[in-house]
C-alpha cells in the first residue's frame, strides 16, 4: 500500500547537514519532510572526528574555513553544551621538524585571532620538561611544545537533537527510507519523491515544492535520479578507536607524508586519525584496510612511541563529500562548502544539492541553504539556529541531584545527561515504575540504562537495535556487546512491539556489524573478548542461523 | 611418576583427575581460572549441530531430530583435523566412541558430585534448554540446575520474574521462548511469566553474582522457598535467572523444588552474569585439591626439556618444576594458551605452530589478516590451535612431536570452532581424558629419544 504526504521542502539525507537544514526551516515555520536511508547520522558525521575545531591546518590556504569554523564551534557551544567537550591538544615540535618552533608559533598565534570565536584559550608554549610532565604519554625526543584548545562533540546526537527539534517543530522525521526516484512535473519541474521504507517495505509518495539533497558523499548518486551532475572528489578517512584514554590530552602528530593527525580523547576512548584518501569504492561499504590502519599507527608512535601497546576496540570509516577539485592531493583540497541549485545551473529547477563542508560550520552551512531555500519560497522568517538550544540545552543538568533522585550510579548519570542535556530528568522519571526496571543497566561500558532504551524508542523514532551504537553508545566496549546486545533487543522489542524473530534476528545484525568495526583491527586482547563474543552469540544465544551468512 | 599439568580449565582438570586416580604424582600450574569458568552451564560432546552451515539446528529438530550420537559421528566424519576425527577416527564403528565418552562423562559426574554439582544427560537423547534471551539450545549434557529446565520434558514453563536484576528480562525471554517453542513446531507447551514475592532485599538488587551468594544462607534459601509455595504443578519448570546459589546450590534447589512441587532450573546464560561456569570451575579445583593435586599459582615463563623429563620455569620466582610428561591444557586466547600481538599470533609457551580448521597456519601473521569478512563465516583465527599425533602428541613445524611426553588437550587443539560447533567443553573434557591416558602409556614404556625440544 502506498501512502501520500505533502510538504514544502523534503530534505533527504539525515546526516548533520540534513538535520541542520530541517531544523533551520522547521524554526522558521516551514513545513519540512526529514528522509534518511539509514540511521541519522550514520554516514560521514558519525565518522568524523567528532571535534568542532577551526581547523588549524586550513588556515593558511582556507582562513575563511578556518574563520567561520570557529564562530559557528561557538555557537554549537551554546546551543548544545551538554553534547559538547573541550579538548586541550598539545603539539609536539621535533628537532627534524622543518619549521622550527619559532615559525610554529607565528602560525598558533594567527589562530588565537579565532579562538575566542569558539571560547578557546590561546596557545602557549611548553619546554620539553613542562610537555613531557603535562603528558607523559609523549615521546622523550621532543624539542620543545605548544598547546591549543579545540572542541569535540557527540556528532551522532548531535544529528539525533537537530532531527528531534525539527521534529518538535511540526517537521517529520522518517528513518531507514531510502529514495527510490525523484518526481517531476510535467513542466520537467521537481515536485517530490518515491520513498520506500526499508524494514517494512511500504512506500509513500511525497509533493514537496523544493527537494534538498543533503547526502553527502551520496550526493551524485541521489542527483543522478534526477539527471543532475554534482561533482565531489570523496575523500575517505579512518579513525581507530581505543579502549580507553590512550593520553590525558590530545597530541599531533605527522604521517609519513608530512600530514598533521591526532590522537585524541573522545568520549570514553580515545581516537587516532585520520587518513584522507580519494574514494572511488561502495559507499555502502567502507572497508577499512590494513594500510590505512599501519599508516595511522606509524604517525602516531613518531608522538606517542607507546601507541601500539594500547589496545585498539574498533576502527570507524566514512568518506568526505569534499569540493571538486583537479590536480591537487587529498590534503589540500578546499574544505568549503557549496550550495547547487540545479535550477540555475541543471536541468531540474526545485532541486538544490549540498555538497562539501565541515562538522564545525554545519550550522552556519545549513543557515546558508534554508535562506536559499525561503528565498525560493518567499519565506521571509529569519534564521533562529543560532539563538534556540537544541533539545536539551536549555541549561546545565544537576548530575550529583539526578544520581541521588532516581537511584542511579554518578556514571550512569554524567553519560545520561551528556547525551540528553535536560532530557535526562525526564528520561529517569519515565524509568522510576514501581519495579524500577528503567534503573537497570544494560550496557555496563558506557554506561547505558534501561530507562534510555526505552526512551529513545519511545521519543526518539529509533527503529533498530544496530542504531543504538550511534543514538546511546551501547555496545561500544570491550566486549562489542556480547553481555548486552540480547538484553537490550528485548527492551525495544517490548517498546517497539517487535515479534521474537525480530529481536532475534536485531541481535544477530548487531553482532555482525560489530565484527565488521573490530576485524580490520583485531590485534591483542581484543582477540580473547572476539572469542567470547562469538561463544556469547553463537554457542550460548544460538544465534547460528541468523547470523550465517 | 609425575606430570605437569598446564591450565585450570575442564581439559587439565580432567587430565589431572585421571592421573591423580591412576597414582600419577600431578601437579597443575596456573596463573589463574580457566575458560571453563566463563561457560554457561552445558557440558556440550556433540555439539548442537555439526556443520550448521548445511544443516540448521532448527531444522534438524524437525521432524526427525538428530541424535547426539549421529552428530558425534557427523563430526568424526567431517574435516579430518577435528579432534574427533583424530581422536576416535572417521570410520563406521560408532559404539567405541561412544561407550569411551559415557564412561568418561561417568567419571566426571562421579568426581564432582561430592561437590554438589549434578552432571546429567546421556548421547542418547537431546535437551532442550532455554537462555535468558529466551532463545534454545540443544544439549547432551549438561549441569543441574541448567539441566532441569529440558523443556522436552516439561509440560509447562513457568519464568520467574525479578525486576531489579540486571540482563534478566522475564517478560522478554517468555515471549522469545514462546515463539522458538512455536517455531520447532513442539506440542503445546505454555509459557507464562510468574510474580512469587520474593523475599525483600534479597532479589532488590542489580548483581546476580551478588544475589546468588545471599542465596547460599539457609535463612535466605528457607524464605524462597516460602515465596514459592503455591507457584508449582506437575510437569512445569520454573525458570530462574542464573542466581540460584554458589557454594550451596543443590541444597537450595532441592529446597525450592520440595516447596514448589515443580521442577527449579536456571536458564543458561553467558559472561558476565554466568554463574554456572563459576561453579564447574569451584567444584573441579576442589576435586582436584581433593585428588591430592598440587596446585600452583604462577604464570609459566619457560618449558624445556631436562634430560627424559620436562622443566617448567614459573614467571614470577624463577622457580622450576620437573615432571616426566607435561600436559599443555592453556586454551586459546582466553584462556591463554594462545595470544595475538599487534603483528603476530602465536602460541604462548613454545610457539608451536597453529593450524586452522583447513590446515592452513596462522601464526606469524598478524590476528586482523585472518579475520575474514562477516561474522558468521569460518573465522580461520578461531578455529585454530596446535596440530597433535593421535597420541595428542602437538607437532613441531617439521610434522614430528615436539617431545615424546608432551601432550596437548582442550581449546589448544585446532581443527574445530567451538563457538560454531559447540562443542568446547565436550571436546576439552574428552581430550583432557585422553590426554591422561596417553602421558599414563608413555610413563609406563621405557623412555624414549626425546623429540627435539630445545
Amino acid at each position: 500500500m502506498t501512502r501520500f504526504l505533502r510538504t514544502r521542502v523534503l530534505v533527504i539525507g539525515g546526516g548533520i547537514n540534513g538535520t541542520g537544514i530541517a531544523r533551520d526551516l522547521a524554526l522558521r515555520g516551514v513545513d519540512v519532510l526529514l528522509v534518511e536511508r539509514r540511521e541519522l547520522g550514520s554516514g560521514t558525521s558519525s565518522s568524523s572526528s567528532g571535534m568542532i575545531h577551526g581547523g588549524l591546518r586550513y588556515l593558511q590556504k582556507d582562513p575563511e574555513v578556518t574563520h567561520h569554523s570557529c564562530v559557528d564551534s561557538g555557537a554549537i557551544q551554546r546551543i548544545a553544551p551538554h553534547l559538547v567537550f573541550r579538548i586541550p591538544f598539545v603539539m609536539p615540535v621535533f628537532p627534524e621538524d622543518p619549521l622550527g618552533p619559532e615559525l610554529v608559533e607565528i602560525g598558533l598565534e594567527m589562530y588565537d585571532r579565532y579562538v575566542p570565536f569558539k571560547n578557546g584559550r590561546p596557545h602557549t608554549r611548553l619546554t620539553r620538561a613542562q610537555a613531557l610532565a603535562l603528558e607523559p604519554a609523549l615521546s622523550e625526543r621532543i624539542e620543545c611544545a605548544f598547546t591549543l584548545d579545540e572542541w569535540g562533540v557527540d556528532a551522532a546526537r548531535l544529528c539525533a537533537a537537530n532531527a528531534l527539534d525539527a521534529a518538535d517543530r511540526g517537521a517529520s522525521v522518517l528513518t531507514h527510507t531510502e529514495v527510490m526516484e525523484i518526481l517531476r512535473d510535467a513542466s520537467g519541474r521537481v515536485n517530490g519523491a518515491r520513498l520506500r521504507d526499508r524494514i517494512r517495505g511500504d512506500e509513500t509518495i511525497v509533493e514537496a515544492e523544493l527537494v534538498m539533497n543533503a547526502t553527502g558523499p551520496w550526493a551524485p548518486r541521489l542527483a543522478e535520479l534526477a539527471g543532475e551532475r554534482v561533482r565531489l572528489r570523496p575523500g575517505k578517512g579512518i579513525h581507530l578507536v581505543f579502549e580507553r584514554r590512550v593520553s590525558h590530552i590530545a597530541i599531533y602528530a605527522r604521517g609519513v607524508d608530512g600530514r598533521d593527525m591526532f590522537t585524541f580523547p573522545h568520549e570514553q576512548n580515545s581516537m587516532a586519525g585520520t587518513t584522507d584518501d580519494d574514494y572511488y569504492g561502495d559507499l555502502d561499504r567502507i572497508d577499512v584496510t590494513e594500510d590505512e590502519v599501519a599508516y595511522v599507527l606509524q604517525a602516531m608512535e613518531r608522538s606517542i612511541p607507546g601507541i601500539r601497546e594500547h589496545r585498539v576496540l574498533h576502527a570507524i570509516s566514512g568518506v568526505r563529500p569534499t569540493l571538486f577539485g583537479f590536480g591537487a592531493y587529498e590534503d589540500e583540497l578546499s574544505r568549503d562548502y557549496e550550495v547547487v541549485d540545479h535550477g540555475a545551473v541543471g536541468g531540474a529547477p526545485g532541486l538544490y544539492s549540498m555538497t562539501g563542508g565541515k562538522l564545525a560550520a554545519y550550522r552556519l552551512m545549513a543557515e546558508d541553504a534554508a535562506n536559499q531555500l525561503c528565498a525560493a519560497l518567499g519565506v521571509e522568517a529569519k534564521c533562529r539556529t543560532a539563538e534556540l538550544p537544541l533539545p536539551g540545552g536549555e541549561a546545565t543538568a544537576d548530575l550529583a541531584a539526578l544520581a541521588l533522585r532516581f537511584r542511579v550510579g554518578l556514571p550512569a548519570a554524567t553519560r545520561l545527561a551528556f547525551r540528553h542535556g535536560t532530557r535526562a530528568r525526564g528520561v529517569l522519571e519515565a524509568g522510576d515504575d514501581a519495579h524500577a526496571r528503567g534503573r537497570r543497566i544494560v550496557c555496563a561500558c558506557e554506561p547505558v540504562l534501561d530507562a534510555e532504551l526505552r526512551h529513545v524508542a519511545r521519543a526518539e523514532g529509533l527503529r533498530k537495535l544496530s542504531d543504538c551504537t550511534l543514538r546511546v553508545r551501547l555496545g561500544v566496549g570491550a566486549c562489542q556487546g556480547a553481555g548486552c546486545a540480547a538484553t537490550a533487543a528485548g527492551v525495544l522489542a517490548e517498546e517497539l512491539g517487535w515479534d521474537a524473530a525480530r529481536a532475534v534476528r536485531e541481535v544477530a545484525e548487531f553482532a555482525a556489524s560489530r565484527w565488521r568495526a573490530v576485524a580490520p583491527v583485531l590485534a591483542g586482547a581484543q582477540v580473547g573478548a572476539m572469542e567470547l563474543h562469538r561463544h556469547v552469540n553463537f554457542g550460548m544465544l544460538g544465534l547460528a542461523e541468523e547470523i550465517l551468512p | 611418576m609425575s606430570v605437569l599439568v598446564v591450565g585450570a580449565g575442564l581439559a587439565g582438570a580432567a587430565a589431572g583427575l585421571a592421573l591423580a586416580e591412576a597414582g600419577v604424582e600431578v601437579v597443575q600450574v596456573a596463573a589463574g581460572p580457566g575458560a571453563t569458568a566463563l561457560s554457561a552451564g552445558t557440558l556440550d560432546v556433540a555439539g548442537a549441530s555439526p556443520g550448521i552451515a548445511t544443516l540448521p539446528w532448527r531444522d534438524a529438530l524437525r521432524g526427525s531430530p538428530l541424535l547426539p550420537r549421529e552428530r558425534l559421528a557427523l563430526h568424526r566424519r567431517g574435516a579430518p583435523s577435528h579432534p574427533y576425527a583424530q581422536l576416535f577416527g572417521a570410520g563406521e564403528e560408532h559404539s567405541l566412541p561412544e561407550r569411551e565418552i559415557e564412561a568418561g562423562v561417568a567419571r566426571l559426574a562421579a568426581w564432582l558430585a561430592p561437590l554438589g554439582l549434578v552432571l546429567e544427560g546421556g548421547l542418547g537423547a537431546n535437551r532442550l534448554l532455554p537462555t535468558v534471551a529466551g532463545t534454545l539450545r540443544v544439549a547432551d549434557f549438561a549441569f543441574a540446575p541448567a539441566a532441569r529446565a529440558d523443556l522436552l520434558e516439561a509440560s509447562d514453563v513457568a519464568v520467574v520474574d525479578a525486576p531489579a536484576l540486571e540482563a534478566w528480562d522475564a517478560r522478554a525471554l517468555a515471549r522469545t521462548l514462546a515463539h522458538e517453542i512455536d517455531a520447532l513446531g513442539l506440542t503445546k507447551l505454555p509459557v507464562s511469566v510468574v510474580h512469587p514475592a520474593l523475599p525483600a532485599g534479597l532479589f532488590a538488587q542489580p548483581s546476580p553474582a551478588r544475589v546468588a551468594a545471599r542465596l547460599d544462607a539457609s535463612e535466605a534459601r528457607a524464605a524462597l522457598a516460602n515465596a514459592l509455595t503455591g507457584f508449582g504443578a506437575e510437569g512445569r519448570v520454573l525458570l530462574f535467572p542464573p542466581v540460584l546459589g554458589i557454594e550451596r546450590c543443590a541444597e537450595l534447589v532441592a529446597a525450592l523444588e520440595a516447596a514448589s512441587g515443580s521442577r527449579v532450573a536456571e536458564a543458561l546464560s553467558f559472561p558476565p552474569f554466568a554463574l554456572a561456569g563459576f561453579r564447574l570451575q569451584r567444584a573441579l579445583d576442589a576435586a582436584l585439591a581433593a585428588a591430592g593435586v598440587r596446585r600452583v599459582h604462577a604464570r609459566v615463563q619457560r618449558l624445556a626439556a631436562a634430560g627424559d623429563a620436562l622443566e617448567l620455569t614459573l614467571a614470577e620466582a624463577g622457580e622450576r618444576l620437573v615432571a616426566d610428561a607435561v600436559v599443555l591444557a592453556t586454551g586459546r586466547f582466553v584462556g591463554g594458551g594462545l595470544v595475538a600481538g599487534s603483528e603476530t599470533v602465536s602460541e604462548t609457551l613454545l610457539g608451536l605452530p597453529l593450524y586452522d580448521a583447513d590446515g592452513r597456519r596462522i601464526d606469524g601473521i598478524p590476528a586482523r589478516r585472518s579475520a575474514r569478512k562477516g561474522y558468521g563465516n569460518e573465522q580461520p583465527l578461531f578455529s585454530a590451535g596446535v596440530r597433535t599425533d593421535r597420541r595428542l602428541r602437538p607437532l613441531a613445524a617439521s610434522g614430528r612431536p615436539r617431545h615424546a611426553r608432551l601432550f596437548a588437550a582442550g581449546d589448544l587443539l585446532g581443527g574445530f570452532d567451538p563457538a560454531r560447533e559447540r562443542t568446547g567443553l565436550g571436546v576439552a573434557f574428552v581430550s583432557g581424558l585422553r590426554a591422561a591416558r596417553a602421558a599414563l602409556e608413555s610413563l609406563r614404556a621405557p623412555p624414549a629419544s626425546s623429540g627435539g625440544m630445545p
